[in-house]
């Protein structure tokens, strides 16, 4: 039996063709390159990481800017007039001065007292005009 | 899987790739059907979320599998193409004569016994990993290749006398 199994160990076996090695080939390419997200997991986690961050920035960004009525500048009173409101032509003097004290504006403010500080600064007060 | 597992499996492939052909081929009969059913087993054993524990049984098996079922979806008789290789011209003429013995002796068996002999002496498989590729005792793994030796051995007898 020793003789048989050598004789028939030494024959020379038949082989693919080279079109199968060559698929065979492909095969194990293919496999062996992965798309590198897929095949490693701690970049999907550096992709997730980085997306959380752009997230947060964008709520961070969109929280500090301020709303618009907080920015818009109130107007003067004193060089602003208020369509809504009568001249003092319109109704007469006792009519008007009752009206001008129910609104808060328009009225008219008068520089009362003017301080020159010692440090450059000049204070002044500002009166309501009677 | 793992590159250090696919890597494994094509180790394993290039150690093996004729034993596994010329074991396909003894169960199809057939080159290209033998080299469909190689590509199949390969194509799914790299996808499988983990590399088989014993790799070499795992992979006999599958070639089985796909063989028989290829042999049943295709319900063809099979050419019997030889798993020895034919060699040209330039060959020593003894050489060429112990090609054709070999291949004259392998027809000489039935299935099992040549499934079983080619396993043994061509893929290196124990008596132990073949019983798990045909799913059967070792013990009668080890009958089909004794009665096969034999009958290969009377075979040589008659040829030489």
């Amino acid at each position: 039996m020793k003789e048989l199994e050598d004789k028939l160990s030494h024959a020379v076996l038949a082989e693919a063709t080279p079109a199968h090695q060559a698929r065979m080939r492909a095969l194990f390419d293919e496999v062996q390159t992965p798309p590198r997200l897929v095949n490693r997991p701690v970049a999907l986690w550096k992709c997730a990481a980085a997306c959380a961050v752009c997230v947060g920035l964008g709520f961070v960004l969109s929280g500090l800017r301020a709303p618009e009525s907080a920015v818009r500048t109130p107007p003067s009173p004193v060089l602003t007039a208020h369509p809504a409101v009568p001249s003092a032509e319109q109704h007469g003097p006792g009519e008007a001065e009752e009206h001008l004290s129910t609104k808060p504006w328009p009225r008219r403010i008068v520089v009362g007292e003017i301080i020159n500080r010692s440090d450059g600064w000049i204070e002044a007060t500002l009166e309501e005009a009677p | 899987m793992h590159t250090a597992d696919i890597e494994e499996i094509r180790r394993f492939y290039e150690a093996h790739q004729r034993a596994l052909y010329a074991y396909a081929l003894t169960l199809t009969g057939c080159g290209s059907a033998a080299e469909d059913v190689l590509h199949t087993v390969f194509y799914r054993l790299l996808r499988l979320p983990a590399l088989p524990r014993d790799l070499k049984p795992y992979v006999y098996s599958a070639v089985r599998n796909g063989a028989v079922d290829g042999m049943r979806r295709a319900a063809r008789s099979a050419p019997e193409e030889s798993i020895v290789a034919h060699l040209n011209g330039s060959t020593p003429p003894d050489r060429i004569a112990l090609q054709d013995e070999v291949a004259h002796l392998l027809r000489a068996v039935n299935e099992d016994e040549r499934e079983c002999i080619v396993l043994k002496i061509y893929a290196g498989l124990t008596f132990d990993e073949i019983a798990r590729t045909r799913a059967v005792s070792p013990n009668t793994a080890a009958s089909w290749y004794r009665r096969g030796m034999e009958k290969m051995r009377l075979a040589a007898k008659e040829n030489a006398s």
